[in-house]
């Protein structure tokens, strides 16, 4: 074997990677949060940042187009997050589970109960891992499924209406299970040794993506139908949405409508991020909302600079203002000043973490709000 | 753009090629993700910093490498199980993935090397690095590249890579 050929060889090894999970930078901020937390503040306050990392939920992506944005003024008094959603689920600290694991939230089951995974130990140290469904209102865990492989990864999780799908990561491969929501009547769905990039689950069936050799969707039955390959979905990957996407988020399909939607990039933007129902782009004269064809393009009407943070298509406006465009609706987490901020999403809904700061420090308790299209 | 922007541009950009080094490095799926989550992490507080470098990638390898030999200097090396707890369906994509017997050859004579001599012969023969470079990357003397590389070459020749001597410096 020559040099030449070593070199092929670990290239070709390499190429069997992981692919990394959705949500990495989510994990990665979680996880450097709550290192500089542990500087600072109480054991209790590193809890409550791994539920900033876990958490994602089910909510049914959209697919609204509407015909104009809704952008209303900014009112003096802005409503708080729980008067502009009220179905959202706004949680404080994750308690530790009765047996001392370390929490995660890993989705939201309805608005009082939340997905909890918890593991002692980790990596090759893994003693024991559970999933949990937590009470919000009560504080109370319940029992979903124990005594899972506790050197697996559990990676996604989808809540559907009755039914929770996960996805494993072992050493020798990925599964892919589902149970009922109260953890009985779990079942192996397939394995897979590639990557597995999100699931979606819709009614009976499974949604997932694979990225080797290329970006594939397969589709399943929870009666373990044979594993079947969409046509018309190569290079797309699904994200926990109903809508599978390219890798720059510039074409969109709808995993069971077939629906396609193509980003048109306006002439001088300089920045366009999409989710499947709208674009956010930015030219030399402001920011805009467009629908993804390209269609009423709109000046956003709120001063700084807007994030899109995703999921069903949220937007964080300056002053940390949530803003959903499609309905209309503005909110804020919090009437006193907000620190350690972290928002992301998963599947189709958006987590948004925060903290109050009170005499120019940050020391109150860490909230999370999940908030999905319909709440 | 912002330095938080330009964290999650870079995750995004390079977070897969941070994976397929870490599995490199430590030879199987789940300490490659935990190896890459915790060195981004720790990069994550020091990214303003960082980022004002030339080479904000090499930065993280370097973390990844060290991270990666600390952590087996603390713990116990663990043969990883494949098994699963039931029977699995059968997925076309396990036979799309199976590399060929060359690559086979190399992984298993990769898992007979400590951590030090693997993390020298990815940097060598998968990033391309030069010994300085490997120096700068594991925090390390020339010699002590050197050394490492020799024996972990006799490694690979003992356990079947054939003719290795070739890429000797």
């Amino acid at each position: 074997m020559s040099e030449a050929d070593l070199r092929d060889a670990m290239a070709e090894i390499a190429e069997r990677a992981p692919v990394p999970p959705a949500d990495l930078l989510e994990r990665v901020e979680a996880g450097h949060r709550r290192q500089q937390r542990k500087h600072t503040v109480t054991a209790a306050f590193c809890a409550v940042l791994l539920v900033a990392a876990g958490g994602w939920v089910l909510s049914r992506p959209t697919d609204r187009v509407v015909d104009a944005f809704q952008l209303p003024p900014l009112p003096a008094n802005l409503p708080l997050i729980t008067e502009t959603w009220p179905a959202a689920t706004v949680t404080g600290a994750l308690p530790r589970p009765p047996d001392g694991q370390d929490p995660i939230a890993m989705g939201r089951i309805d608005q009082r109960h939340l997905l909890v995974w918890g593991r002692v130990g980790r990596g090759s140290a893994a003693a024991r891992s559970t999933l949990w469904n937590y009470d919000v209102a009560a504080e109370v865990y319940r029992p979903m499924a124990k005594d899972l492989q506790a050197r697996a990864v559990l990676t996604t999780v989808m809540v559907g209406d009755d039914t929770v799908v996960r996805v494993e990561q072992f050493d020798g491969g990925i599964a892919i299970s589902y149970s009922l929501v109260d953890g009985s009547h779990m079942v192996r769905l397939a394995r897979t040794m590639n990557g597995v990039a999100g699931i979606f689950v819709d009614g009976r069936s499974v949604y997932w993506s694979t990225t080797l050799p290329k970006p594939l969707v397969h589709r399943m039955t929870i009666s373990r139908s044979p594993i079947e390959d969409l046509i018309g979905y190569e290079g797309l990957t699904v994200d926990g949405t109903a809508w599978a996407r390219n890798a720059d988020s510039t074409r969109f399909k709808h995993l069971v409508t077939g629906e396609e939607r193509t980003v048109v990039r306006p002439p001088g933007a300089d920045e366009l991020e999409c989710v499947a129902a709208f674009c956010l782009g930015h030219d030399p004269t402001g920011w805009f909302l467009q629908h993804t064809d390209g269609s009423e393009r709109t000046k956003l009407p709120y001063p700084g600079t807007p994030t899109l943070i995703g999921g069903y298509g949220l937007v964080l406006l300056a002053g940390n203002v949530l803003l959903d465009p499609v309905r209309g609706k503005l909110g804020i987490a919090a009437r006193r000043s907000q620190c350690d901020v972290v928002h992301t999403s998963r599947g189709g809904e958006v987590i948004y973490g925060w903290r109050e700061s009170a005499g120019g420090r940050c020391a109150g308790n860490y909230w999370t709000a999940y908030i999905g299209a319909e709440d | 753009m912002g330095d938080d922007r330009l964290f999650a541009d870079f995750v995004r950009d390079r977070g897969a090629a941070l994976y397929r080094y870490g599995f490199l490095l430590t030879g199987n799926h789940h300490d490659a993700d935990d190896l890459v989550q915790e060195a981004l992490i720790k990069v994550r507080s020091r990214w303003t910093r960082v980022v004002r470098q030339d080479d904000p990638t090499g930065y993280v390898r370097t973390t990844m490498a060290r991270l990666h030999v600390s952590w087996w200097r603390r713990r116990r090396r663990e043969v990883p199980s494949a098994a699963l707890p039931e029977e699995p369906v059968v997925d076309r994509e396990l036979d799309r993935v199976e590399g060929s017997a060359q690559a086979a050859r190399v992984w298993a004579a990769l898992a007979l090397l400590p951590p030090g001599q693997r993390a020298v012969v990815v940097l060598r023969y998968y990033e391309h690095l030069s010994d300085p470079e490997i120096c700068a990357v594991l925090g390390i003397s020339r010699g002590t590249v050197r050394s490492q590389v020799a024996r972990a070459l006799d490694k690979l020749r003992a356990a079947g890579v054939a003719k290795l001597e070739e890429v000797t410096s």
